[in-house]
């Protein structure tokens, strides 16, 4: 066999691939409520991946991208609900408005290096439930919003059910949007994030250039978050507004630090941590206290991750098997 | 010449990542003397000085007065007697010119403490500017000036060994013949050895007792100050392709060696260092 | 025109808690680096901690100072063993770690003291002090003089002794108090023991008036990011200056501002935040550049 073929053989992303054929099975596998909480978890990994595209390649912080999820999750049901839209035209509702929210904060917080962003955006992250509670004629208050039936419905001719159509969009808008995040990140865009990155000559020399390239991505991620905001709520057809509150900013943060701040894969496990943790506090814990319980293993395991590895849990995994599997070979040669 | 030097660096190496900045450098500095340590831009200079004042890591020996430097981190190192006026002045820019100064009297040994008073005197008489300007912020003061304050504030912690990066840099001249002046007079009135770091050779040689040439991460030479004075000497050893005097000149001797490139391809076997 | 006048001390009352956070913020943004967003978490640690301190026997004049105290040791334990691994780590992983402390500390406070909201009996009494019309309670005047006291004792402390001037050395250039012998870990310690106890006495100040519940500092912490933001993080005395603005204006405006009653007195602070980011990013006192080494 030529070596052209090995390489390519071996460069396959077989974690990946087995990654996509399990996630496009288990619609058929699984109960409904599992499907829900699947459909969680890859909207809010999207959530982490538009945070990680922020935090690392651009190097900004925000503090407030629950908020963003969260204007899109209304701004994506109201349009169905109360403008009668299509769910499509709501995604895109969604995107389109949060990716404006995105810049008319940017504008202000990134004219300067520094925490302006991180203000900007944790004060965001307060006022948003509390706003959106008072607009109680549109938004519902405090009880929140419910679409009286599933948007993400299956068109008769695909034989799916709507939870099962429902998972596949989720899923399907969720794959897509990581993947154009990924490849963004790699062509002369993310060329041009990594000079901003890495060089603070650049930053220094080309001033107004960097602002515009921050303030792009900032809009983008904010962007991105809306559409990953409005695809869960659509698929849960239901937003409340203690959802979408200053812890949950914090904690999409804590995700995208502990999956990593630089892997796409991170943005998954992130989502994953966010949705199943709570779950895992309440099924052990039980009880009132069980929320609380999840903040503190959040806390905890954030700390933990931050200590002990600071590039996220799957570049620690990636290289402790890359050391074993070093080992082995050493000991198979000896 | 036989006993043991204040401050010792024997085979200093250091890197920044995977650049190694020092391969095994050897000099020595005894009391009251004043080093210059020339060499051209990125030779090592100032991390040589970086290495002895802790702020980065090294291989091999440092000591001061015997004791071992490598075990202990930046602010063990100015404790036991380092003092170190780094490049670009390091002053507190926020704080006044009195604050400044009083910070480095905060951090000389408990026995000289009933000296701070007329030490700081003696920094008002050797720059009176800093007296006039001792209630301005130091980030308002001229370059010079801040550089004098930097010099100050260091010699009132009574430092043992007085580590100086690049003094004149963006000075003008007459500023710099003022600093250099002080310089000139701190051994004996602060009883303190001095290294100095210095891109201007020609001004630094005129100060010091001693030379030492790095070039590319090594010593290239090491002589009395005076042997330098010599133009092509001094290109030479910056080059590093000096061949280096055949016998083992003392200290002082301003004679130039003859030139013989058979004998000594390294400087490593100069006269200072082959004493040991 | 009575009224008016009312409102503004009743500002400047709530501000002086807002500024208190804001000096807490400030002392370890300008050491450390970091913008503690568990600044007001610990402040409202050390009020249950007084509250129980009372509830148990002790008189409030004794719970206070050893909540202040316990507050202080924690700042500085907090630093220590948290935050110091993580130092040099840059402003994300910082901000992480605060999160993570916020996070942290809100629950571990919602399950030793449950949820329920509860009553710290004003240490002042119930009465009012004013003159004509304008009165203000004992309370408010009594916890404003508690939180200006401090805020005094920690500005003389900065500018008179040699242990405030190796502080302020530290939080302008670490490098160069290094290579002057300071010990910079014990300083950094120190900022947050000492941000610690201004946290707690703007907290016990602010506690018999808000309620005592784990969420009590959540909006306080956001008006006093916005006083830290307006006065310029880098500036203690603009700290206390923005907290006092952002009190009044917060005050006048649920007053008067149609709509901005109760909760959304917050958009106060984001207008504020915004304003400032846009008009004057290094705040009102505040240096135009931080260059960190």
């Amino acid at each position: 066999m030529s070596a052209p073929t090995t390489a390519s053989r071996r460069s396959l992303p077989w974690p990946w691939i087995a990654a996509v054929v399990w996630a496009l099975a288990v619609p058929f596998l699984f109960s409904d409520y599992d499907l829900l909480q699947l459909s969680r978890v890859w909207s809010v990994a999207l959530a982490v991946a538009s945070l990680n595209l922020l935090s690392g390649y651009a190097g900004q912080v925000s503090a407030g991208h629950g908020a963003l999820f969260g204007l899109g999750a209304y701004t994506g049901v109201l349009l169905v609900g109360e403008g009668g839209m299509p769910w499509p035209v709501a995604l895109l509702g969604a995107l389109v408005l949060c990716l404006g929210a995105g810049a008319l904060l940017g504008l202000p917080a990134l004219r300067v290096d520094g925490l302006g962003l991180g203000l900007i955006t944790i004060a965001v992250a307060a006022l948003f439930p509390l706003v959106v509670t008072r607009f109680e004629s549109l938004t519902g208050g405090a009880v929140g919003y419910a679409l009286g039936a599933p948007p993400l419905s299956a068109p008769g001719w695909t034989g799916l059910a709507d939870a099962q159509f429902a998972y596949l969009v989720v899923l399907a808008v969720c794959g897509v949007a990581v993947l154009g995040l990924r490849n963004l990140t790699r062509g002369r865009f993310g060329r041009s994030l990594e000079a901003l990155r890495t060089s603070s000559l650049m930053a220094v020399s080309n001033g107004v250039e960097t602002r515009r390239l921050t303030l792009t991505v900032f809009a983008l991620s904010a962007g991105v978050a809306g559409l990953a905001g409005a695809l869960n709520a659509l698929a849960l057809t239901l937003v409340t507004p203690d959802t979408f509150t200053l812890a949950f900013s914090l904690t999409l943060l804590a995700a995208s630090v502990v999956g990593g701040t630089r892997s796409w894969a991170g943005a998954i496990v992130g989502g994953a941590f966010v949705t199943y943790l709570p779950q895992l506090m309440s099924d052990n814990m039980g009880g009132g206290s069980s929320g609380q319980w999840a903040q503190v293993a959040y806390a905890a395991v954030l700390l933990l991750v931050l200590y002990f590895a600071p590039r996220g849990v799957v570049t620690f995994v990636r290289a402790g098997l890359a050391r074993l599997g070093a080992r082995r070979t050493r000991e198979k040669t000896a | 010449m036989t006993s043991e030097p204040l401050l010792r660096v024997d085979g200093l190496t250091a890197r920044y990542g995977s650049v190694q900045v020092l391969h095994d450098v050897s000099l020595d500095v005894r009391e009251g003397e004043m080093v210059a340590l020339l060499g051209a831009n990125g030779a090592g200079k100032t991390t040589l000085l970086r290495a002895v004042s802790r702020v980065v890591s090294t291989g091999g020996t440092l000591t001061l007065d015997g004791a071992d430097l490598t075990r202990l981190d930046t602010i063990g190192a100015a404790r036991a007697g380092i003092g170190h006026v780094p490049q670009g002045r390091g002053t507190f820019g926020e704080l006044t010119v009195e604050e400044n100064l009083r910070l480095g009297s905060m951090g000389r040994p408990g026995s000289l403490r009933g000296e701070a008073e007329s030490d700081l005197e003696r920094v008002h008489e050797m720059f009176p500017v800093l007296k006039e300007m001792r209630r301005r912020p130091a980030g308002a003061l001229s370059g010079g000036q801040q550089q004098m304050l930097a010099l100050g504030r260091a010699l009132l912690a009574r430092p043992r060994v007085l580590l100086v990066d690049e003094p004149s840099l963006g000075l003008a001249p007459r500023t710099t013949a003022e600093l250099f002046e002080a310089l000139a007079g701190i051994r004996a009135s602060w009883s303190t050895a001095v290294l100095l770091a210095e891109q201007n050779a020609r001004l630094s040689l005129r100060v010091a007792d001693r030379a030492v040439v790095l070039a590319r991460g090594g010593v290239a030479r090491s002589c009395a100050a005076s042997e330098l004075s010599d133009e092509a000497e001094l290109r030479a050893a910056y080059l590093g392709t000096t061949p280096v005097r055949t016998t083992a000149a003392k200290r002082g001797s301003a004679e130039p060696a003859p030139r013989d490139p058979g004998t000594a391809p390294r400087t490593d076997t100069d006269a200072e260092e082959a004493s040991r | 025109m009575t009224e008016f006048i009312q409102q503004i001390l009743a500002g400047l009352a709530a501000g002086v808690v807002y500024a208190g956070l804001a000096l807490a913020l400030g002392v370890v943004f300008q050491g450390t680096g970091m913008l503690n967003l568990a600044q007001g978490e610990l402040a409202t640690l050390s009020a249950f901690g007084a509250w129980s301190l009372v509830e148990a026997g002790m008189s409030f004049w004794l719970a206070f100072p050893a909540a202040v105290l316990l507050s202080a040791a924690l700042g500085a334990a907090v630093e220590r063993v948290l935050v110091r691994p993580v130092e040099g780590a840059g402003p994300m992983v910082l901000l992480a770690a605060g999160a993570a402390m916020l996070l942290g500390l809100n629950a571990l406070i919602a399950l030793v003291w449950d949820t329920d909201p509860k009553t710290f009996a004003s240490p002042f009494g119930a009465s009012s002090v004013g003159v004509g019309e304008i009165r203000l309670t004992s309370q408010q005047v009594g916890a404003a003089v508690l939180v200006l006291v401090t805020m005094g004792v920690i500005a003389a402390l900065f500018r008179f002794t040699p242990v405030g001037l190796k502080l302020r050395a530290v939080a302008t250039n670490p490098d160069s108090a290094r290579l002057l012998g300071v010990r910079t870990g014990r300083m950094l310690a120190l900022g947050w023991a000492l941000a610690g106890a201004v946290g707690a006495v703007a907290g016990t100040a602010a506690a018999p008036i808000a309620g005592l519940s784990p969420e009590m500092m959540a909006g306080p912490l956001l008006l006093a990011l916005a006083a830290a933001t307006l006065g310029g993080m880098t500036s203690r005395g603009g700290a206390v200056v923005g907290g006092l603005i952002i009190g009044v204006a917060g005050s006048l405006a649920s007053r008067y501002v149609p709509g901005l009653g109760g909760d959304l007195q917050l958009v106060v602070p984001f207008a504020v935040i915004f304003a400032v980011l846009l008009l004057r990013p290094q705040g009102l006192f505040g240096r135009a550049a931080t260059v960190r080494a």
